[in-house]
């Protein structure tokens, strides 16, 4: 009996417990969900603002992009609309400098994509370090970067262009002193010569699996290909000299044949030659497999 | 104790469809939003973001002075960095607009419209820039490129319009850039030279057309019918090379050379050619205006 009456008041003891848990489970529960219908509002709040401001933005942002198109003419009317903006809202202030940050970041971000050098400067402008964008045919290919010192005299700090590239010649050849464009510009030339050319190698090697590339080297100033002419099983061996490093285009072409030495000096070969040297050797070696000249 | 289970469980039903209601309602909004972004790439960072949660009081501990000296702050920084990236690149972007057509997730296609300015000549261009992120690496593409070109002086720009339709099938963005800015530098070069000729010898040097002329004429004030004629112009190469040309063409009566046949002037052009690559063309063409000008100092 002791030991029921015992247990009676235990388990009841510990059924109050469970109670006393569970309506803190429950309120805790509730408290969450409160918590997220909280955050939930928050977060709608924020997007109409968002999406409000952006409606407005574009208004200013349309009218500042039409003034710096249209110029000066314009400006008058312009300022006009300004005012009344300035009646409409109290924060046009805010706007207009809204409106502007956005056209800038677009117009920084538009220098970057077609190539700007992407000047930035450090250590109170005693320095100023520049990128150099590659690109062939459209693919965004290297990007390459320059340190210069600004004072006492230009000079390069560090870069890391690949060292057959001769930066510092060319930083010699030009007046660096007073026109770092200048230089900027012809080694621009060089890197996106070089960039283009290895980038052809690659489509040769992907889309050509019948011609094999005997030599090149890491300059991508010469190519030596083995090239295959269909039904005779003749092969022919032809160089693409690159003297001119700025260029994506052969300075010189050269055929051998060892089966048939009058080749080279076919009417069909010289017209393949000149193919050769007008256009990239990729696509030149397309339209020469779509003429069954090459297998 | 029951009731007040019930009262939780009330409440808790109406908290869950107000979270429900409220859910919907902001994934319609950040489908607007997105839709939104497709027109302007409003970055809703940094001090934007503040100003944007202060415009609609979602932030009151700070005033409307605090937030507007901060954007302004940045607006003057980046104001600071275009002028540089303007004066560093020698084309200043009058603007840009882009147009998201394809943002998902790992592929993102938009629409470009950039117009503006590379010494004279005014440009507006139109592509499609296409990121594609693949294995951590990002590759961009420009496709679908459209290039447009004004200047005030037509004939300038024959070379430079086949270039052009090069570039826009092999879609070189880039290459677009640089042809045309060491173009506009190589006219630049001529305007400058023939402007200090002009200041120089006003009775010697006279032009044909307007500033932008490619043609400088030279004659003696005493001699207006003979002269000579210096032509200096840009060609660009379908590959977009770029080469200035001079050429020294003479302007003498038939009569006159009748009467007084002269060598100098039946080899002036080639005479100049060596000139041209011995002295540069400054000094060549300041060689040439001495000897028609006939003047003593040299």
């Amino acid at each position: 009996m002791e030991g029921s009456s015992k247990g009676g008041v235990l388990s009841h003891l510990s059924l109050l417990e469970a109670k006393a848990r569970s309506r803190k489970t429950q309120l805790h529960q509730i408290k969450e969900l409160r918590d997220k219908v909280e955050a939930l509002r928050i977060q709608r709040d924020q997007l109409r603002a968002e999406i409000e401001t952006h409606k407005i933005l574009q208004k200013v942002r349309a009218s500042l992009d039409k003034k710096c198109t249209k110029g000066g003419e314009e400006e008058e009317l312009q300022v006009k609309e300004g005012e009344k903006m300035n009646e409409d809202s109290e924060h046009s202030q805010l706007l207009r400098l809204m409106a502007r940050h956005t056209q800038l970041k677009d117009l920084l971000h538009a220098h970057h994509i077609i190539g700007g050098y992407n000047i930035t400067k450090t250590i109170q402008g005693r320095r100023v370090c520049a990128s150099l964008a590659t690109a062939y045919e459209g693919v965004y290919l290297e990007t390459y970067n320059v340190e210069f010192d600004l004072k006492p005299t230009v000079r390069i700090r560090r870069h890391d262009v690949p060292p057959f590239i001769p930066v510092d010649s060319l930083a010699e050849q030009s007046n660096m002193q007073t026109d770092i464009r200048a230089f900027l510009d012809t080694l621009s030339k060089y890197l996106n010569g070089y960039a283009g050319r290895k980038q052809q190698l690659k489509l040769v090697k992907e889309r050509h699996k019948s011609v094999e590339v005997m030599e090149s080297n890491v300059l991508c100033s010469i190519l030596v290909m083995l090239l295959t002419v269909p039904g005779e099983r003749v092969t022919v061996l032809c160089t693409l000299k690159y003297t001119d490093h700025t260029r994506c285009l052969p300075t010189g072409v050269y055929v051998q044949c060892e089966a048939d030495k009058e080749l080279p000096d076919s009417p069909q070969w010289k017209n393949n030659c000149s193919l050769l040297m007008e256009t990239p050797v990729h696509k030149a070696l397309t339209i020469m497999r779509d003429r069954w000249i090459i297998a | 104790m029951e009731t007040m289970n019930e009262e939780n469980m009330e409440e808790a039903r109406v908290l869950e469809t107000q979270i429900e209601r409220l859910q919907a309602e902001v994934e319609a909004l950040q489908r607007q939003q997105q839709e939104n972004h497709k027109d302007i790439t409003l970055q809703l960072g940094g001090q934007i973001q503040d100003a944007t949660s202060h415009f609609y009081g979602l932030t009151q501990e700070e005033g409307e002075e605090k937030v507007m000296f901060r954007l302004k702050e940045e607006v003057e920084e980046l104001e600071e960095d275009l002028k540089w990236q303007t004066k560093m690149n020698g084309i200043f972007l009058n603007s840009c607009t882009t147009k998201t057509l394809q943002n998902s997730g790992s592929k993102l296609v938009q629409q470009f419209s950039v117009s503006g300015q590379c010494s004279e000549l005014a440009f507006q261009v139109e592509f499609l820039l296409t990121e594609v992120k693949n294995n951590q690496q990002l590759e961009r593409t420009v496709s679908d490129l459209n290039v447009a070109i004004e200047a005030g002086d037509q004939q300038d720009l024959k070379d430079l319009s086949i270039f052009m339709s090069g570039v826009e099938d092999w879609s070189d963005l880039l290459l677009f850039f640089r042809t045309l800015r060491t173009f506009s530098d190589r006219c630049d070069d001529r305007d400058r030279t023939f402007e200090h000729f002009q200041d120089k010898y006003p009775d010697v040097v006279s032009f044909l057309g307007d500033r932008r002329s490619e043609v400088m004429a030279l004659s003696h004030p005493e001699l207006p019918g003979c002269g000579l004629l210096v032509h200096w112009s840009v060609k660009v190469s379908s590959w977009g090379e770029v080469t200035p040309k001079i050429n020294l063409l003479t302007k003498i009566p038939e009569k006159a050379l009748q009467l007084f046949p002269s060598e100098a002037l039946g080899g002036a052009d080639e005479a100049f050619e060596s000139l041209l690559r011995i002295l540069g063309p400054e000094a060549a063409l300041e060689s040439v205006i001495r000897a028609i000008s006939l003047s003593e100092e040299s």
